[in-house]
C-alpha cells in the first residue's frame, strides 16, 4: 500500500501530500511532495530537493519541518517498500 | 515523439465551465460559427475540449476535413451516430466510453495550465483481455503499457484491475490499494520524458555507468544477475566509470538482461 505521511489539517486542506507509491523511479530513494498535479521530489539520501522545477521554495516550511522530523520513519518506509534499493548501500552492488 | 498541442479550444457556452477552464487560457468557441471558423482556419495541432453533452451540438456543423491535427476531449459520452461523426472530423476523440475513466474538469484544467501537461495522465482504461493499460496524457497522446508492469513489490498490495483510477491530479495511477507514480511509468516507457527528467534534476550522474546503474535498479536487478555472461566485477567497473569504452558485445549483453535495446541504456 502506498505510504502517505500524516500532515496537519492546515496542509491537507491546502492539498499537500507526501507519498511513497508502490511503483516509483527507484534511484535515488525519494519521497514525492504533491499538490495539484505538481510533484516535488526530495532525495532521502542527500536530504535535498532533486529537481530545479517545480520551485522548491514553493513548499511550505511547515511541511518541510514535518519531513525532517519524520526523516527516519520515511527512510524505513522506503526501505520496506524497496528492499532492493535501500538508502544505506546499494543492495545490487556487491563489488563496490 | 508526441506532437505538442499548442492551442486549446473550449467548446461551451456555460459560464461556470468557462470560469473553470479559464485557468488554462483556452480560445472560447461558444457558437457554431466560431467552431466552424476555428476548424477551417487553423492548420496546426488543436486540442478541443467539450465538457458537457449539452454543448456537443456546437460541434455539429463542421464541414470538410481538418487542416491540422485536431484532437477532441469529451468529458461526457457522445450518443449514437454523433460519435461516428466526431470520429470522422477529429484525428483523435477521447471520451468516457467503454470503461475509460477521466479526471474531473477542475483537475484537467490544472494539468492543461501546466507547462508539462504531457507529463500527467488525464484518464485511462484497463484492457484485461489484451493485458494492457491505456493511459491518456495531458496532450491526449495515448500510452499503452502491459499489465505485468504493475507487478507488486514484496510489501505492496496486489493491483486490483477492477478498481482503476487516475488520482493526485494525474500524478498517480491507482489499481485498488496499489499506486504507481506517473513519472515512474513515463520514465520506463518514454525516452523523451527521461531526457526531460535528466534536465530537470539539480544533480545527476550523466555518465553511461550512472545510467546503467539507474536502469539496473529500476529493473530490480543485482550486479550478480548478469552472470554467467558478465561478471559482477565487470558490471561494477562499468557502473563506476572505470571502463572507458564498453564493447559492443558487452553492451548487447547488458541490454539483453535489462530487456532494452543497447542504445536505450544511456537514456536512463
Amino acid at each position: 500500500m502506498a505510504f502517505s505521511l500524516l500532515l496537519s489539517a492546515n496542509l491537507k486542506d491546502q492539498g499537500w501530500q507526501v507519498k511513497i507509491r508502490d511503483k516509483e523511479i527507484k534511484e535515488p530513494p525519494h519521497i514525492t511532495i504533491l499538490r495539484k498535479g505538481k510533484p516535488w521530489r526530495w532525495d532521502l539520501r542527500g536530504r535535498r530537493f532533486m529537481d530545479k522545477a517545480p520551485t522548491p521554495s514553493d513548499v511550505p516550511e511547515e511541511l518541510m519541518a514535518k519531513v525532517h522530523e519524520q526523516y527516519g520513519f520515511l527512510c524505513n518506509e522506503w526501505d520496506k517498500m524497496y528492499p532492493n534499493n535501500p538508502l544505506r548501500g546499494d543492495y545490487g552492488a556487491e563489488d563496490s | 515523439m508526441a506532437p505538442k498541442i499548442a492551442n486549446r479550444i473550449l467548446v461551451s457556452n456555460d459560464p461556470s465551465i468557462i470560469d473553470i477552464c479559464s485557468v488554462f487560457g483556452p480560445t472560447f468557441a461558444s457558437t457554431n460559427e466560431k467552431v466552424r471558423d476555428l476548424y477551417d482556419s487553423v492548420a496546426s495541432n488543436l486540442f478541443w475540449i467539450t465538457p458537457r453533452q449539452s454543448d456537443m451540438p456546437l460541434l455539429g456543423n463542421i464541414v470538410g476535413k481538418p487542416k491540422g491535427n485536431h484532437c477532441l476531449l469529451l468529458l461526457e459520452s457522445a450518443k449514437g451516430p454523433f460519435k461516428h461523426y466526431l470520429n470522422a472530423k477529429f484525428s483523435r476523440v477521447v471520451s468516457p466510453d467503454d470503461g475509460l475513466r477521466l479526471l474531473l474538469l477542475e483537475e484537467i484544467g490544472e494539468i492543461l495550465a501546466s507547462q508539462d501537461s504531457e507529463d500527467s495522465f488525464i484518464g485511462g482504461v484497463v484492457d484485461k483481455e489484451n493485458g494492457s493499460v491505456i493511459l491518456y496524457r495531458g496532450n491526449l497522446e495515448p500510452l499503452t503499457l502491459p499489465l505485468s508492469w504493475f507487478e507488486a513489490g514484496p510489501n505492496s498490495p496486489q493491483p486490483n484491475l477492477d478498481d482503476f483510477e487516475i488520482i493526485d491530479f494525474g500524478q498517480t495511477v491507482r489499481l485498488g490499494e496499489f499506486e504507481a507514480a506517473t513519472e515512474a511509468i513515463l520514465y520506463e516507457f518514454d525516452p523523451q520524458f527521461r531526457r526531460r527528467d535528466k534536465e530537470r534534476r539539480i544533480d545527476t550522474d550523466d555518465s553511461f555507468g550512472g545510467a546503467l546503474r539507474r536502469l539496473r535498479l529500476q529493473k530490480g536487478l543485482k550486479q550478480t544477475d548478469f552472470l554467467p555472461k558478465l561478471s559482477t566485477k565487470e558490471v561494477g567497473r562499468i557502473e563506476r566509470g572505470e571502463v572507458k569504452t564498453v564493447h559492443k558485445k558487452t553492451l548487447e549483453t547488458l541490454a539483453q538482461y535489462l530487456s532494452v535495446i543497447p542504445e536505450e541504456i544511456e537514456t536512463y
